[in-house]
């Protein structure tokens, strides 16, 4: 199974929130990763078929998604930004109406949504009205209803929003746990999320795909350009401003320093191996500042 | 699983929906109870039961075809009350009502030759009274041929040529097989004039519930953002839109019925079911031409009824497709439902009054659509505009529901 994703665009008015964005996709799992108002999100919707793009296409299998309708999203599943949600249904309600809209016979739905629930631990909280679930409980049964039809292909646009630490790490876990045999694309601006669990690493900026990679490689664009440097305590602040700091740490005399520099900052600067989040600054820099 | 069945019970689940349901019980019982502006209408048992058993007993003395001899055998039977010297009071009173006769200007010559009321006793004066329905009923044909001629000039005198011609025709042939060849009944009929009457409170009743149920059916998953998980479900293009219009109409149909059935049920209780044979036209209110009996005017207003909680249902859900947040949707569905009810302040403008009559809630209220006569000119032929206000809400009620379907599945999710 090919997800292809060629030159999409949306604009709106003078304004492109996707532009000419083109990838493919077959099983793993893919992070896109981009500061808020990069795109991500308009195109995740474009991707479910939920937008119109203004140029392009999305094809599944070389067909496009417009034509495949049921066909397609009967292999999708989604957690949308912010997702909505009935406050007067309880939890189990909430699941067996999405299971019927998926398509779920009432045994099988029974059974998965019984399932899905434990796994994201409200089985307990099943009959509570979903109107007195915090962010984190509402999160937990957004990720569980995009399982509902052991989906092929999984977009989750910020599925950890309001998890706390751990909750995030058990996500991760479930995430890690689905990703063969199927397309997984997830959106966060969360760095640490997708750091161990993302096969391919997507950076997006104003729309456009900056970078794409496998996680392992993703870094190699800023290879020798990360710097650790001993900077005294009274220049922190002009070097805060020169360069595009990842990490500061003080000790008794001076402050070592995380830089990100395509040059050798200062002389007793040394080179370290970048990460994720090195990158992530690297290419938002801009919105850093901002 | 069944989604419409899902569907239906997402609508009864907020408690406003249920509040206006009982809200809704509520005014309609109570209105049949205690609504109407004469004594007899009012359901204060025993009196009620006492008036009403009267009554039936009065009018079903009458009951028959409104013939020659039917008219001619109890005019006979009123005169001969009214001109029975032991029903007239003393000589001594009627000189004294006479004196304050012509104080007033009356013409007591003219009233005594004409056997007046005035010299009866006043039980003579309450068995005269039980003829007065015969009575207005023995011109039921002279009416309807009264309406034969001036609507017949009306029609000529508006649109000059043929087609003042067809529709002066039209009318006229209608109105005179009421008074030539068809046979109007008289009997006791409240039961079923209590039933259409109970008609035009549905739009605050039947009307409220499917605006408060239906307004939010499409506008609240926009505005609850549970449209991004509904059109990337497998079912929710195209299933799920139909199980919901199958749901709002099952509601709108659901509610006409428990309703109309309370309102059948209690009212030919409490008012028999008697008189299903009688004519219907009162040429004062009800005037056309339709050659019915009340039974079958009444069992047309029922259908109608149903066929405006259908138009009506349709018609919310259309707005509520169009509406982002279901407080919108109840403001434009309100707006819909309630201006063709303020059609009084409009009396003045025909063409608006006539307008309403093809909105779902006056189509609702069923017997508003027959109880007025006009014809329009269609490819030379006259046509009642009923048949219009019919071939208009099939249409007007597939587009909607063609449009309401479209609206949603090819709604943008934007934030």
């Amino acid at each position: 199974m090919e997800l292809e994703i060629n030159r999409l665009t949306k604009s709106y008015g003078h304004k492109t929130a996707v532009d000419s964005f083109s990838a493919a996709f077959t099983d793993g799992i893919y992070a896109l990763l981009g500061a808020n108002g990069s795109g991500k999100t308009t195109l995740m919707r474009m991707v479910c078929g939920l937008l119109k793009p203004t140029a392009g296409e999305v094809l599944l299998d070389g067909t496009p998604i417009s034509e495949a309708g049921e066909s397609y999203r009967e292999l999708l599943g989604y957690l949308p930004q912010n997702f909505g949600y009935y406050p007067n249904f309880t939890g189990w309600d909430f699941m067996m109406y999405l299971a019927a809209l998926k398509g779920l016979p009432k045994f099988s739905a029974e059974e998965r949504c019984a399932e899905l629930l434990d796994l994201v631990g409200l089985h307990g909280e099943r009959q509570r009205k979903l109107k007195t679930y915090s962010g984190g409980m509402l999160q937990r049964i957004g990720v569980a209803q995009s399982l509902i039809n052991n989906p092929k292909i999984l977009i989750l646009d910020e599925p950890t929003a309001g998890l706390d630490p751990k909750e995030r790490a058990k996500f991760r876990n479930i995430i890690s746990g689905l990703s063969s045999g199927r397309i997984v694309i997830l959106s966060t601006h969360i760095v640490s999320d997708v750091e161990y669990i993302a096969d391919t690493v997507m950076i997006m900026k104003n729309g456009q795909l900056a970078l794409q990679n496998s996680s392992a490689h993703i870094c190699d664009a800023i290879d020798g350009c990360v710097w650790r440097c001993a900077v005294p305590d009274e220049r922190v602040a002009e070097v805060s401003t020169r360069y595009v700091v990842s990490n500061l740490r003080h000790t008794e005399s001076e402050v070592e320093m995380r830089i990100i520099s395509a040059a050798k900052p200062f002389g007793n600067a040394v080179a370290v191996t970048p990460n994720l989040e090195d990158l992530y600054l690297y290419f938002f820099r801009e919105a850093q500042a901002k | 699983m069944n989604l419409t069945k899902l569907e239906f019970k997402k609508i009864l689940r907020g408690k406003i929906v249920l509040i206006a349901i009982i809200a809704a019980m509520g005014l309609n019982v109570f209105t049949l109870l205690v609504g109407g502006s004469q004594d007899m209408y009012s359901a204060q048992a025993p009196a009620f039961r006492t008036n009403i058993a009267a009554i039936q007993e009065q009018y079903g003395y009458f009951a028959g075809a409104i013939t020659d001899e039917w008219t001619a055998k109890y005019t006979a039977e009123d005169e001969a009350i009214l001109r029975d010297p032991a029903n007239r009071v003393s000589e001594q009173e009627q000189e004294r009502i006479k004196q304050e006769l012509r104080e007033n200007g009356v013409d007591t010559d003219y009233a005594e030759q004409n056997l007046s009321v005035y010299f009866l006793t006043e039980d003579a004066r309450r068995l005269h009274a039980r003829y007065e329905p015969m009575a207005f009923s023995s011109f039921w044909y002279k009416n309807a041929a009264d309406y034969a001629q001036s609507l017949g000039s009306a029609y000529r005198e508006k649109f000059p040529g043929a087609k003042g011609e067809a529709l002066a025709a039209d009318a006229e042939n209608r109105y005179n097989y009421l008074a030539e060849e068809y046979t109007a009944y008289f009997n006791y009929d409240w039961g079923y004039e209590k039933l259409r009457n109970m008609m035009t409170t549905y739009p605050l009743t039947i009307g409220l519930v499917i605006l408060i149920a239906l307004a939010p059916l499409f506008s609240n998953e926009y505005s609850r953002k549970t449209d991004a998980l509904i059109l990337t479900a497998k079912h929710g293009k195209k299933r799920l839109i139909t199980a919901k219009i199958k749901a709002g109409l099952l509601l709108g149909v659901g509610i006409w019925a428990v309703i109309t059935l309370v309102n059948i049920i209690l009212v030919f209780a409490l008012y028999g079911t008697a008189g299903s044979e009688a004519y219907w036209q009162n040429w004062i209110v009800d005037w056309a031409p339709f050659p019915w009996n009340q039974g079958t005017i009444t069992v047309i207003s029922v259908i109608t009824g149903l066929v405006g909680a259908v138009f009506l249902s349709i018609a919310v859900m259309f707005i509520s497709s169009l509406s982002k947040t279901p407080f919108a949707a109840i403001i434009a569905g309100a707006i819909v439902l309630l201006l063709p009810m303020l059609d009084f302040a409009f009396t003045t403008i025909p063409f608006i009054n006539r307008l309403y009559c093809f909105s779902p809630s006056v189509v609702l209220i069923g017997i508003r659509e027959w109880q007025w006569f006009d014809l329009a000119y269609i490819f030379g032929k006259a046509v009642p505009v009923q048949y219009l206000i019919g071939a208009f809400v099939a249409a007007a009620g597939t587009v909607a529901a063609f449009v309401s379907v479209r609206v949603f599945r090819s709604h943008q999710v934007e934030n």
